[in-house]
């Protein structure tokens, strides 16, 4: 396997653009993408379209990565379609890493694109719950009320565990919103207090709407090739692939003490990239819902059980800290347009690392950041699929 | 609708929970259990998810009683149910931590249900077709109501 390295990486800002087809979210994000790696379409040698709801949201249910391809000028090349849920961005940038890993081609495109606006909220949330095993959307599992009590996240129940209170939970949000407000990309760019998360309404105990991630179009793209290439095809220091770690829920019995799946695809990722927790010096992570970042610290390695609120409470996290988490704003500010959030992801993390990302650039230089992004639910209480991706610089 | 035949209701998951009437037993999920490991689950599957092993999976009756594990209400809800509700897990004694809804004898208060407390299984509408036809799944509630 070769070393691989982004070297373009485009986004679409997250929002609500009822004007845009997914074709038009997509072709900017790749163009951006092209124009950043200073190359043009026909450098391109397969692409890689990750999308979850275009199906049931847009009626395009198959051939949607060729749709969006076509549209940016890159056709002929193959095209593989990516569906994994929330984590169809992450999965699609693995299949493009691989391609140039293996040497079957030099450049690649990952693409990851969402339109979830559709005139029709009611529509969107349904198709939303698509994601989840068809038994469970079908009892009525509401998706943000998972997050409050499922076995394998329990915010409620962390609460009795280790003491977190609601004020815990909003200062995630805050601490997220404030990155947001700081990003040209993010849907919402309202600085929040603990006063507006807490007073915002009650969506499934104990979260409230200000704490979870709404709905939205977007995308991102990110172009790679050989790590020797790319320090030719620039001047700025390249960022390797490190690790592109990816699995599926595994069937969980209750309390059986096995890892979590968000630790075991992290653990492999710094296997994979020979570092640890400590190494890394920024990351973006799946939360969906605010809080569940308290839990994701954990489960990464960034601190002991529970101690997720005092990361927050120290400022560890915030863009000033050691190790800031969600620089952009994470899936509650910048947004989640489901099937690209996993390459936003990767676009804010290759933009801190270049020390590109304006307003919300972090200090001390990063090195090495982590991505971790995640989707769908299983009737064997465990996610559908987890990624976790180290970029080194 | 789970022979062509009955108009009386239409099952949301047909053949993972008795009917009641239909089988003249009290109300009772069916999942599998592993004959070579024991695990059991619910809902059914074909191949052991503990041992991997092929069919060793048998159709077994569980559920019709549990301890809550936790539940919230929810304050939107998708299409087809009615917010605010109940979302709820209950673990039951052979095995599985399941998720379910709560009964609609159940007011829709945070108080009227409390973790780890005595619960049994319904049998219940949870809405009704486009022909009105009632749609039966199953349900919790506390236990000795």
């Amino acid at each position: 396997m070769r070393d691989v390295a982004i070297v373009g990486v485009g986004a679409h800002p997250a929002g609500k653009f009822p004007e845009k087809a997914l074709k038009d979210l997509g072709r900017e994000a790749i163009w951006n993408a092209l124009r950043d790696a200073g190359l043009g379409p026909e450098a391109i040698q397969t692409a890689y379209v990750g999308n979850s709801l275009g199906g049931l949201l847009t009626g395009q249910e198959g051939i949607r990565g060729q749709v969006v391809t076509q549209e940016s000028g890159l056709g002929g090349i193959p095209v593989i379609n990516v569906e994994n849920a929330c984590a169809s961005a992450a999965t699609a940038l693995r299949g493009a890493w691989l391609e140039v890993a293996s040497g079957l081609v030099d450049v690649a495109i990952a693409i990851g694109v969402e339109k979830m606006f559709v005139g029709d909220l009611a529509r969107s949330i349904s198709a939303l719950a698509a994601d989840s095993e068809l038994e469970l959307s079908q009892m009525g599992m509401q998706f943000s009320a998972s997050y409050a009590i499922h076995p394998k996240i329990n915010l409620k129940g962390r609460m009795a565990q280790y003491g977190w209170t609601s004020e815990d939970f909003a200062n995630v949000a805050v601490k997220n919103s404030h990155n947001g407000s700081l990003n040209p990309y993010a849907q919402h760019r309202r600085e929040l207090t603990v006063e507006d998360v807490l007073g915002s309404r009650m969506i499934a105990d104990p979260l409230t709407l200000f704490m979870c991630s709404s709905i939205a179009d977007g995308a991102a793209a990110a172009i790679l090739c050989p790590l020797d290439m790319a320090e030719k095809l620039s001047e700025r220091p390249p960022i390797k692939v490190a690790a592109c770690a990816l699995r599926s829920g595994a069937y969980r019995f209750p309390d059986d003490g096995a890892e979590d799946s968000v630790t075991l695809t992290a653990n492999e990722a710094y296997e994979k990239a020979g570092i640890g927790p400590e190494d890394v010096d920024v990351v973006e992570v799946h939360d969906a819902m605010a809080p569940a970042e308290l839990l994701i610290y954990e489960r990464l390695g960034f601190c002991g059980p529970g101690e997720g609120p005092k990361l927050v409470d120290d400022g560890v996290t915030t863009l000033a800290g050691s190790k800031p988490v969600n620089p952009s704003g994470g899936l509650c500010a910048r947004g989640h347009p489901v099937g690209a959030t996993g390459l936003l992801q990767v676009a804010e993390l290759v933009w801190q690392l270049r020390g590109e990302a304006g307003e919300r650039q972090i200090g001390n230089a990063p090195k090495v950041a982590m991505a971790q992004n995640q989707g769908g639910l299983l009737l064997g209480q465990d996610s559908a699929a987890y990624a976790v991706t180290l970029l080194q610089q | 609708m789970s022979d062509g035949s009955n108009t009386d209701y239409v099952p949301l998951l047909p053949g993972a929970y008795s009917i009641p009437g239909e089988t003249g037993e009290a109300p009772h999920l069916i999942g599998s259990r592993c004959r070579a490991c024991k695990a059991t689950v619910f809902p059914k599957m074909a191949v052991c998810p503990a041992c991997r092993a092929d069919g060793t999976m048998e159709e077994t009756a569980m559920g019709a009683s549990g301890r809550l594990y936790n539940f919230t209400i929810a304050y939107v809800a998708p299409q087809g149910f009615q917010a605010p509700y109940f979302q709820a897990f209950v673990d039951i004694p052979e095995g599985p931590r399941i998720f379910s809804l709560i009964s609609d004898d159940v007011p829709v208060e945070t108080d009227a249900l409390e973790d780890g407390m005595a619960m049994e299984l319904v049998i219940e509408a949870v809405g009704e077709t486009p022909e009105n036809v009632p749609i039966l799944t199953y349900k919790y509630r506390p236990a000795g109501r």
